[in-house]
C-alpha cells in the first residue's frame, strides 16, 4: 500500500520529531517467537516504519480485518532491526493479543505508524534509568540501543540502566537482548524467585540513593502499570530527578481524532484554562491531554494521578 | 487497487441534501474527525462530499475525565463530553485551516440552552468558508439539555426555529434514537424549518467492570457506536424516509460502501463516516471508491438514483 502524507503534530513542541510521514500499510509477520509466560516478540516487515519510527513513539495494530473486535490495539517497538523488520514485545491480557499471538509466519497484519511523541535524550555522560513494570520494558530496549549510539544519544554503555519488575522468574523476558547490548540489566521478582525480592520500585529506590550519594546527574524513565508509574513519579519528585513516563490508555485511533484517550495533567499557570464538563467556570488546576499525540510520553510532573 | 482507476470514470456520484449539493454522499460524523488537521495527512480532505466538524459550543469545554471509551462486540462506548475549543478559537485557528482544504465544511452546533444555539449560529455565520449547520439535538452525554432536547419534539422545533432565523446556510439536524418514536422527532425538525435530519447519534449504553463491581466510564453511561447499531440506525432512516420523504443523512455503523449502499436504499441521501474513521484512517476514501464501482457496475447514471429504493 502505499505511503499516506506525512502527519505533522501541530500540538506538539520542539522535543518530538513532528515531522514523521505516518504510514498505513499490511506488514508480512516474520517470526512469532514466544519469550516467557503469555509474552511474545512478533517480528513484522514493515521498511518505511522501520526507518522514521524514533524511541517511544507507537504503532496501531489491527490483526484481522474483521469487526470484532473492532478496534486497532497500541504497541511500542522493542526493536527495529535491519531498517525494515519491527519487534513488537507483548503480552496477552485479551482478546486482541491472544489473536496477535495466533498470528503465523506469512499471515499479515495492518499497522499504522508511527505515531506518537518520543523520549527526549538527557545530556552526555548522564546516568539514564529505565524502569519496566512487566511488559512496559516494551519501549526500552530501543530507547537503551538510542541512548547509547554516539550520534543520537551520546551515552556510555554503563551509564545506561535497565531495571525489570516481573510476577516471578517465568516471567521475565529478554535478559539476554540488553546484556548484548552492553548495559546494566537487573530484576526485580515480586516472589523473588529471580533477581531482588520486592517491588521494581524498591530496587529503583536503592539505586536512586545510591546515585544521589555518587552526586550523579540521572535521567529516569519509566514504562508500566499506573501505580507503578505513579510511584516512580513520586520518587523522582523526592530526588529531583527528571522523568519521562510512557502512559497506558485506551486509544480508539491512535492519531487525535476521537479524544478518547484522555490523560489528566496539571496547568502550568495554575489558572483555570477551561470549563468544567459541568460548564460551571470552576477552579480547575488541569486539563485533558491526549495520550495518542500529546503523549505517550509526558513529563511525569504534568501527570495528575488520581 | 481498481477503484483507484475507476475514479477516472465519471458516474455522477453528486447528491443533493435538501438545498446542500455535494459532489459526492461521503461525509465524516461529527467527533470521529476532530477539525480535519489529523485526518489531512491521511488524505486530502476535499476528497469528500464534505467535512463534519466536532461538536462546537460557545465555551471552550474540557470533556469527561477517563475512561471516557470502551469496546464493545462490534462497537464501542464512547462519553467524550463534548470536548471541544470553543467556537471563538474554532473561528480563529481551525475553520481557517479547514478553508485552506477546500472542503465544504458543514459545523456542528451543541448548546446547553435553546438560546445558544441561536447565538452560535449568529456567530458562524458571518465566517467564510461555511457550507452548512447541523445541530447536535442529541448528544447523550451532557447532563444539563443534550438528551432532554433531543427526546422533546417541542424543543427539537424551537431550537431550529431559533436557528433557522439566524442563518440563510442549509440547515441539518441531528437526531438522537434514544427516543420512543423517531419519526416524531424528524418531523419537529422539519416543523421548525430544518432542511433535513440526520440519524442517528449515538445510543445511550453502558458497561460494567466486573473486577472492580463499578461502571466503566466516568459518567456511568456514554453513546454506543460501529457496526452493532448498523442494523437499527437503518430501521430509524427507512421509518423517517416512509412517513416524511424528507433528506437525510444517514449514520450509524457505515465501515465500506456496501454499509453505505444500504443506508442511501432505505432513503439517506448522503451518509457519514463515524467509528470507521478509528478502525481504517482511510475508510471514507475506501467508501466512496467502493460507491463508484458499485455505480459503474450497476450501470447508474446517477448514484443517486438508488436513494430510496428500499423504502
Ligand atoms: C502507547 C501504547 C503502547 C503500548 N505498547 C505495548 C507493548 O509494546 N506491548 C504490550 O504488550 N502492550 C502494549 N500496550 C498495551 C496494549 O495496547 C494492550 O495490552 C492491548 O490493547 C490489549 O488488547 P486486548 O484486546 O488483548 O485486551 P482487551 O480485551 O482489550 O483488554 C484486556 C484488559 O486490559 C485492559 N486494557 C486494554 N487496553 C488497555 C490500555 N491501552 N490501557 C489500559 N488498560 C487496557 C482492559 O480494560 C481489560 O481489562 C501499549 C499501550 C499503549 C497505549
Ligand atoms: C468518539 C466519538 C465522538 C463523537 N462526538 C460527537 C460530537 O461531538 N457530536 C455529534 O453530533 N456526534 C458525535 N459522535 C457521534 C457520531 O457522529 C455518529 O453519529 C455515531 O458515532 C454513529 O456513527 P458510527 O457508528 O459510524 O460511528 C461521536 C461519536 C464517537 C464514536
Ligand atoms: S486515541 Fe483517539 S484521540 Fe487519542
Amino acid at each position: 500500500m502505499n505511503p499516506v502524507r506525512p502527519l505533522i503534530n501541530h500540538r506538539l513542541s520542539g522535543r518530538s520529531n513532528g515531522v514523521n510521514p505516518i504510514f498505513q500499510l499490511d506488514a508480512k509477520v516474520i517470526e512469532q517467537a514466544k519469550v516467557a509466560e503469555e509474552s511474545f516478540i512478533l517480528s513484522l516487515e514493515a521498511p518505511s516504519i522501520a526507518k522514521t519510527i524514533q524511541p517511544g513513539q507507537f504503532v496501531q495494530i489491527r490483526c484481522i480485518p474483521r469487526y470484532d473486535p473492532l478496534l486497532p490495539r497500541p504497541f511500542s517497538i522493542y526493536r527495529v532491526r535491519e531498517k525494515r523488520i519491527l519487534d513488537i514485545l507483548y503480552e496477552v491480557v485479551g482478546r486482541g493479543t491472544r489473536m496477535l499471538s495466533e498470528t503465523r509466519k506469512g499471515d499479515v497484519v495492518n499497522l499504522f505508524g508511527p505515531l506518537g511523541v518520543t523520549f527526549s535524550y538527557p545530556r552526555p555522560k548522564h546516568l539514564s534509568i529505565l524502569v519496566g513494570g512487566g511488559v512496559g520494558l516494551a519501549p526500552f530496549y530501543d530507547l537503551a540501543e538510542a541512548l547509547i549510539d554516539p550520534k543520537r544519544g551520546k551515552q556510555r554503555k554503563e551509564d545506561v540502566i535497565i531495571l525489570l519488575g516481573a510476577r516471578n522468574k517465568n516471567r521475565v523476558f529478554c535478559e539476554k537482548d540488553f546484556r548484548r547490548l552492553g548495559v546494566h540489566f537487573e530484576v526485580a521478582t515480586d516472589d523473588g524467585s529471580y533477581g531482588f525480592k520486592g517491588l521494581v520500585t524498591e530496587l529503583l529506590a536503592k539505586h536512586l540513593r545510591a546515585t544521589r550519594d555518587e552526586r550523579r546527574t540521572t535521567q529516569l524513565y519509566a514504562c508500566g502499570p499506573r501505580l507503578m508509574l505513579r510511584k516512580v513519579s513520586e520518587l523522582s519528585k523526592k530526588f529531583k530527578i527528571p522523568c519521562e513516563l510512557s502512559i497506558d490508555a485506551h486509544m480508539p485511533c491512535g492519531y487525535g481524532i476521537c479524544f478518547g484517550c484522555a490523560v489528566k495533567v496539571q496547568t502550568k499557570d495554575q489558572r483555570p484554562k477551561t470549563q468544567d464538563p459541568q460548564g460551571k467556570g470552576s477552579e480547575n488546576h488541569f486539563f485533558y491531554k491526549l495520550a495518542c499525540v500529546d503523549g505517550p510520553v509526558f513529563d511525569a510532573k504534568e501527570i495528575v494521578w488520581d | 487497487m481498481s477503484w483507484v482507476f475507476s475514479l477516472m470514470s465519471n458516474v455522477d456520484l453528486s447528491v443533493q441534501v435538501g438545498p446542500l449539493k455535494l459532489k459526492n454522499p461521503v461525509m465524516v460524523a461529527s467527533g470521529t474527525a476532530s477539525y480535519g488537521e489529523e485526518q489531512s495527512r491521511v488524505f486530502p480532505l476535499n476528497r469528500l462530499g464534505a467535512f463534519v466538524t466536532k461538536s462546537i459550543t460557545l465555551k471552550p469545554r474540557q470533556g469527561n475525565p477517563p475512561y471516557r471509551v470502551l469496546e464493545t462486540p462490534s462497537g464501542m462506548l464512547n462519553s467524550i463530553g463534548l470536548q471541544n475549543v470553543g467556537v471563538d478559537e474554532f473561528l480563529r485557528k481551525k475553520l481557517p485551516f479547514l478553508r485552506k482544504e477546500k472542503v465544504p465544511v458543514i459545523v456542528n452546533i451543541a448548546a446547553k440552552r435553546i438560546e445558544d444555539y441561536a447565538t452560535l449560529t449568529a456567530r458562524l455565520s458571518g465566517a467564510k468558508g461555511i457550507s452548512g449547520f447541523e445541530l447536535n439535538v442529541s448528544c447523550p452525554n451532557v447532563k444539563e439539555g443534550g438528551l432532554e432536547f433531543g427526546t422533546n419534539p417541542k424543543c427539537i422545533t424551537e431550537i431550529v426555529r431559533r436557528v433557522r432565523r439566524e442563518t440563510r446556510l442549509p440547515v441539518i439536524t441531528k437526531l438522537s434514537p434514544n427516543v420512543t418514536n423517531i419519526v416524531t422527532m424528524a418531523k419537529a425538525a422539519m416543523e421548525g424549518g430544518s432542511d433535513a435530519v440526520s440519524l442517528v447519534n449515538t445510543f445511550l449504553a453502558m458497561a460494567v467492570d466486573v473486577q472492580r463491581r463499578r461502571p466503566v466510564l466516568s459518567t456511568v453511561t456514554g453513546g454506543l457506536s460501529g457496526p452493532a447499531i448498523k442494523p437499527i440506525a437503518l430501521r430509524m432512516i427507512w421509518q423517517v424516509y416512509r412517513a416524511l420523504k424528507c433528506p437525510i443523512v444517514g449514520i450509524g455503523g457505515i465501515m465500506n460502501a456496501e454499509d453505505a449502499i444500504e443506508m442511501m436504499m432505505v432513503g439517506s441521501s448522503a451518509i457519514q463516516v463515524g467509528t470507521a474513521n478509528f478502525v481504517n484512517p482511510k475508510a471514507p476514501l475506501e467508501i466512496l471508491g467502493g460507491l463508484q464501482a458499485y455505480a459503474k457496475r450497476e450501470r447508474l447514471q446517477r448514484l443517486s438514483d438508488i436513494v430510496g429504493v428500499v423504502a
